[in-house]
């Protein structure tokens, strides 16, 4: 009876049988050709994996007004995106180079209250969560709450948050959200004009704390310098060099042990810090019965002093393009 | 030792043992007849029923079969770079299949499916997979004898769906 068959009246498991080894594209195909198939081939498409994201970049180009930018290195996730279309005001999909990755900009009216915030996925796997550094959304009152229910639901490897001197006060509610979307590692660029003051706030025990019940490994502290990072005030060579470090010394002593501290993040470009600025701090590291992996990029002067001192006492110092030259760039990985 | 198999239209297939406990339906019945490879009197005293196959069909089964019951036990199914599940066709699978047409692929493939020949099933249902390969879907559906009863209204709201997923 099977000589004469339409592939549409074969039995479901022959059909599964060849639809398992069928490339997506030609499954999408495949479905246009009868009802039957489509409905045997749809379901498959929908639910057969979870959502996994690239990335996600935040913009708020508008006060009211919230712009996502997706990317998908997997063409079957990018079925997600078109559920997108019945909760988000505007979807359109991006042109990409590679032939598997989707990609779409979302545009979504910033919710005024709680109620209106609608999870953007049921369930995601997002890679890198970005908040976009020229048109940042600051995570002041009530945003970090609204970003957990953006992403209620997902999970997120790794997130980048903009933070500026007025949003810093509200830093304590930026934990919470890391640990609603399982986030290990947290990079926090710094943004102008006024960066001093903001290091008590990331120094804060509790904050600390927060961070490390949140589920936080992994800390990075970089900076954005568009526009122009001017300190409006003169801070003494203190205030610059030992902030940063006790910075830092909080962190290793809650447990977070893979730290990168950028030059741009709370020095200016013109700052030079001495030998003895950091000797001390790598000495008490270096002392510490733990395995660190830090690095901490700066301009130093007299750096072969530095990496004397620091091997003085057992660790490993690593320096790139180091010259000894007053002005010397510095890679330092310290592990113990 | 050999294994009597009957086919639907009742023609009786002697085969080597071996050839026979590469079907998992078969290996199952003979177990449950008491048929084992060193009891030369149970084996003869009994044939296997397969009324799921004809003599054609099994006759192309038994061919297949004899060319891969030396093969090594293998994972039948791979995983490419994109994560896409592939079955590897050799080059004699190839040419043992390539005169087929769509029915006898099925005839085949239903037979493989019943006797639970996962070898047979998934070299069968990756020349079908090939055929429908890089095809439009009215090319498919003339290839396959489908008659399309969807509309273009339908079609849309299909394409809809899956939008971002599409070349």
């Amino acid at each position: 009876f099977l000589l004469n068959l339409a592939m549409d009246l074969l039995p479901p498991e022959l059909l599964e049988g060849i639809f398992t080894l069928l490339p997506w594209n030609d499954q999408l195909r495949l479905r246009l050709t009868c009802r039957k198939l489509n409905a045997a081939i749809t379901p498959r498409l929908l639910n057969s994996e979870r959502c996994e994201l690239a990335h996600i970049n935040l913009k708020q180009m508008f006060p009211n007004k919230l712009i996502l930018n997706m990317r998908t290195a997997n063409a079957k996730s990018a079925k997600h995106f078109a559920q997108l279309e019945k909760r988000m005001e505007r979807v359109k999909m991006l042109k990409c180079d590679n032939k598997e990755e989707r990609a779409c900009v979302v545009n979504l009216a910033l919710p005024t209250s709680e109620s209106e915030v609608q999870p953007i996925f049921e369930e995601a796997s997002i890679e890198l969560f970005q908040i976009c550094t020229i048109y940042p959304l600051y995570l002041d009152e009530g945003k970090a709450e609204l970003l957990t229910q953006l992403l209620h639901g997902c999970t997120v490897k790794r997130a980048q948050i903009v933070v500026d001197y007025l949003s810093v006060a509200y830093l304590a509610q930026t934990p919470p959200f890391l640990s609603a979307v399982h986030c290990k590692s947290v990079e926090f660029v710094i943004k102008f004009p006024d960066f001093y003051p903001m290091v008590p706030y990331f120094s804060d025990s509790e904050f600390i704390c927060a961070l490390v019940a949140a589920g936080v490994e992994e800390v990075v502290f970089s900076g954005d310098s568009k526009g122009g990072r001017q300190s409006t005030k003169d801070y003494t060579h203190d205030t610059i060099f030992q902030q940063p470090f006790n910075l830092l010394r909080a962190l290793i002593n809650a447990g977070i042990t893979t730290i990168t501290y950028e030059k741009s993040s709370f020095w200016r470009s013109e700052e030079r810090a001495t030998p003895g600025d950091m000797l001390e701090f790598f000495n008490e590291v270096s002392a510490l019965d733990v395995l660190l992996n830090i690095t901490i990029n700066a301009h130093i002067m007299n750096a072969d002093v530095l990496i004397r001192g620091v091997e003085a006492n057992g660790a490993t110092l690593t320096c790139e393009n180091c010259d000894n030259e007053t002005t010397t760039w510095h890679k330092t990985i310290i592990s113990k | 030792p050999n294994v009597k198999l009957v086919t639907s239209d009742n023609e009786e297939f002697v085969v080597d043992f071996r050839i026979a406990k590469m079907s998992v339906t078969v290996s199952r019945l003979m177990e449950a007849m008491n048929m084992s490879e060193t009891d030369d009197a149970s084996l003869l005293s009994n044939s296997i029923p397969l009324p799921n196959v004809t003599k054609a069909v099994m006759a192309r089964v038994i061919e297949w079969c004899e060319k891969h019951k030396n093969d090594e036990p293998k994972e039948e199914k791979e995983n490419d770079k994109r994560g896409r599940t592939t079955h590897v066709v050799s080059d004699w699978d190839k040419e043992f299949l390539k005169n087929d047409e769509f029915g006898r692929l099925c005839q085949l493939m239903g037979a493989a499916n019943y006797l639970e020949i996962k070898g047979l099933f998934n070299d069968i249902s990756q020349t079908i997979a090939n055929m429908i390969h890089g095809k439009k879907s009215d090319e498919i559906a003339e290839m396959f004898n489908i008659h399309c009863d969807l509309t273009e209204a339908e079609k849309k709201e299909i394409r809809k769906k899956t939008a971002w997923c599409e070349d």
